[in-house]
């Protein structure tokens, strides 16, 4: 080796830190990756999970549903039920088909062969019209109004078909189609409407046994866990939230909490032990405050933006202001809105409070919302300083009005007296 | 000892650069120091010894003879920033994943935070803030750094110490790089971020952070010190003192300016607008720890020129 080699500047290999540092890049560029597609969306194992979980506890659950629905269908209710139905719908049969022939295949072809003729005299007359409207001379448009007087004596030959197969010749002017098409349309209302009149009985009796189905029956019919399996099936792993636009809300806890409205009620233990996946509580309660207009944060606080980890998303986090209420105080968050209450429903713990607060004479010190007039004199004069900055609005207006009669009066008399004497 | 205080001042996202910065700054000054003393070394030698200067390498590291004199920026210069690019991009990855941006709650504007605090690189400004009214410290001295920082090349008349580090020849620089950078500007970022507290008020590293601290300090200008009432006497005498101060300081740098032999034939190189452009900004950056020594016990000055539209 040479002299020249042995310098180190020259001669030193740096392979080593090259390699160890490259690595080390690759490995903070996989670490990166990683954190944008699954460590900061941890909803996204959630789906899965979900997806995973319910599939399962609907196959376990679907034969004892089925089980249930038999037995339903095979009890002495049900099948009275299903008879008195039969019966009445053989009862009116013979006449259900009458109308049925009568409208099916007789009103409805001859209407579908009729209007194919009708539209199209109706296009050509419709296209004039517009000719009438754009033309200007006089002389023209009443050339174009001949025109289609003409056209409406035309005579179309239509093929009307008959039940048994063969077709009727006829031949139209433009209004004899018209009347005849407004005639059949009549024609089948009334028979549609006989018809419905005719199996009342029946559909009516049908209604009941279904609803003796559906009642009996807690969770969802075997219809429905089908709906659902396939509906897991395709499961799009994504952000799922609700966006109420008036008040600019943003709740993404569904995207993590995805069974809250499931038609099936899902529990802690049947989705696993995870009770992120529990069904909300009090369906009930949903029906009256419907999450696509109220969201959840609203009531039980939290981040409804965040997604990034379970502290962020339930606002347990020193920056963020409204935390989720923790269980044991849920109904703090009906308190929000319904303070004004004394017995709010569906709220058994909060009305204990109240109740508490108002025979225990706390509110004889501690003044609080719902309970002294406070609020009700604010609302008084809220209501009258709202009255008197409409009636400035107004004044402000009026003047505003003289003003510029003033600015274009005739004279310097009349422009003065109308700005020293504003109408108010 | 508060150390849960310390840990949650040192720790908060927005701090870490300023803890990074309390190590790296001085290991990396300490570091180019080293390498300045020891190219100082061979600068003597081979200054002292005519046949070696030119036969010889002119750095520091080991050299024989043979052995090239100069090598090629590519590769083996740019290979080792490639390797340095390929260290600090890691870094900033790990950073950038682990320490999320320091956001908090939404802002209330009936409820200012306290300490209410610049993001870390401008709390140099905010702390001269304490030393001078806004209208010095909030508009002239950070234009004045900008300026300063763009005249530097042009008043720059010592053309050695170029592409080596060296301290012997290149003192003045140094020292006023040392003086600008570390004293003015680094310390006074590490003082916004971990000494002031609530109320912006001095808490030694460890001590609580109390709301509801009171501390007792009367600040008074200058001519109050002399019993002057009149306003336009206080101006008049407020101008005399900082002319006084200007004339002082411009001899006193200028001393220093001649002081060694290298020195005066750089300043006998310098035109004359290069040479007051920088006593101009030496003199005013002088003033800036001269008013921070000003506004501490027992003088605790607010104030020495007071007009109608400024006050130094």
């Amino acid at each position: 080796m040479s002299d020249q080699e042995k310098d180190p500047v020259v001669s030193s290999s740096l392979s080593m830190p090259l390699v160890i540092s490259s690595v080390l890049l690759l490995l903070s560029l996989a670490w990166g990756l990683y954190d944008e597609v699954w460590g900061t969306r941890p909803w996204k194992s959630y789906q899965a999970r979900f997806v995973n979980l319910y599939s399962k506890y609907l196959k376990q659950a679907r034969p004892s549903e089925a089980e249930v629905e038999a037995k339903i269908k095979a009890s002495g209710d049900y099948q009275q039920l299903s008879k008195q139905m039969e019966a009445a719908e053989n009862a009116v049969k013979a006449d259900g088909k009458k109308i049925d022939d009568a409208v099916n295949q007789v009103l409805v072809p001859r209407t579908l062969a009729l209007n194919e003729k009708f539209q199209e005299v109706r296009g050509e007359i419709g296209a004039l019209t517009y000719e009438i409207e754009v033309t200007k001379a006089e002389s023209a448009k009443n050339k174009l109004r001949a025109e289609i007087a003409k056209i409406k004596q035309r005579v179309v030959k239509a093929e009307l078909p008959n039940p048994d197969g063969s077709v009727t010749k006829k031949e139209y002017t433009y209004e004899q189609m018209d009347a005849d098409l407004k005639a059949w349309k009549d024609e089948k209302a009334k028979l549609l409407q006989a018809r419905v009149n005719l199996y009342k009985d029946a559909t009516e009796l049908r209604a009941k046994r279904d609803k003796l189905l559906s009642d009996k029956i807690a969770e969802a019919s075997t219809d429905t866990l089908t709906g659902i399996e396939n509906k897991l099936k395709d499961f799009p792993i994504k952000i799922r939230q609700i966006h109420v636009k008036d008040v600019d809300l943003v709740d993404r806890c569904e995207s993590c909490h995805l069974g809250t409205r499931e038609p099936v009620t899902l529990t802690k233990a049947s989705m696993g032990g995870e009770a992120v996946f529990a069904s909300h509580p009090n369906k009930e309660l949903l029906k009256v405050h419907d999450p696509e207009k109220f969201g959840c944060t609203p009531c039980h606080g939290g981040n409804g933006v965040a997604t990034s980890t379970i502290t962020k998303a339930h606002g347990r986090h020193t920056f963020w202001l409204w935390p989720m209420h923790f269980p044991e105080n849920t109904q703090a968050g009906c308190q929000q809105c319904h303070y004004k209450e004394i017995v709010t429903e569906m709220a058994d713990t909060l009305n204990q409070g109240k109740e508490i607060f108002r025979l225990r004479g706390c509110m004889g010190c501690h003044r609080y919302e719902g309970f002294d007039r406070d609020p009700e004199d604010l609302a008084t004069i809220q209501k009258q300083i709202g009255q008197l900055d409409q009636q400035k609005a107004e004044w402000l207006r009026e003047s505003g009005f003289d003003i510029q009669k003033a600015d274009r009066a005739k004279d310097n008399k009349e422009a003065q007296k109308l700005y020293a004497t504003p109408t108010t | 000892m508060d150390w849960h205080q310390l840990w949650t001042i040192v720790s908060l996202p927005d701090n870490v650069p300023i803890v990074l910065l309390l190590f790296v700054v001085p290991f990396y000054t300490w570091y180019g120091m080293k390498q300045a003393f020891a190219n100082d070394r061979l600068i003597t030698q081979l200054e002292g010894d005519a046949a070696l200067a030119k036969t010889h390498h002119r750095k520091v590291q080991p050299w024989r003879p043979g052995w090239a004199k100069e090598v090629h920026v590519w590769p083996y210069l740019l290979r080792i920033e490639l390797l340095a690019t390929i260290i600090v991009t890691v870094i900033l990855m790990v950073w950038s994943i682990t320490l999320n941006a320091p956001l908090e709650e939404p802002s209330n504007p009936t409820l200012t935070m306290n300490p209410s605090k610049a993001p870390w690189y401008f709390l140099g400004l905010q702390e001269m803030l304490v030393y001078f009214d806004p209208w010095i410290a909030g508009v002239i001295m950070p234009s004045l750094i900008i300026v300063g920082l763009m005249v530097v090349p042009y008043i720059d008349a010592n053309p050695l110490g170029n592409g080596y580090y060296t301290y012997k020849q290149r003192k003045f620089a140094i020292w006023t790089f040392i003086f600008g950078f570390i004293v003015l500007w680094v310390s006074m970022i590490v003082i916004g971020t971990l000494i002031r507290g609530p109320g912006w008020m001095w808490f030694w590293p460890g001590m609580t952070w109390d709301h509801n601290r009171l501390i007792f300090e009367v600040n008074q200008d200058l001519p109050d010190m002399f019993g002057i009432k009149n306003a336009l006497l206080k101006n008049l005498f407020g101008a005399t003192v900082i002319g006084i101060y200007f004339v002082a300081a411009w001899f006193g740098i200028h001393k220093l300016i001649v002081s060694t032999p290298l020195s005066r034939k750089i300043y006998a190189r310098m035109s004359l607008l290069q040479y007051v452009v920088m006593q101009v900004f030496l003199i005013i950056m002088l003033a800036l720890p001269i008013k921070i020594l000003l506004r501490q016990p027992p003088l605790r000055i607010k104030y020495i020129w007071i007009t109608p539209w400024f006050n130094v």
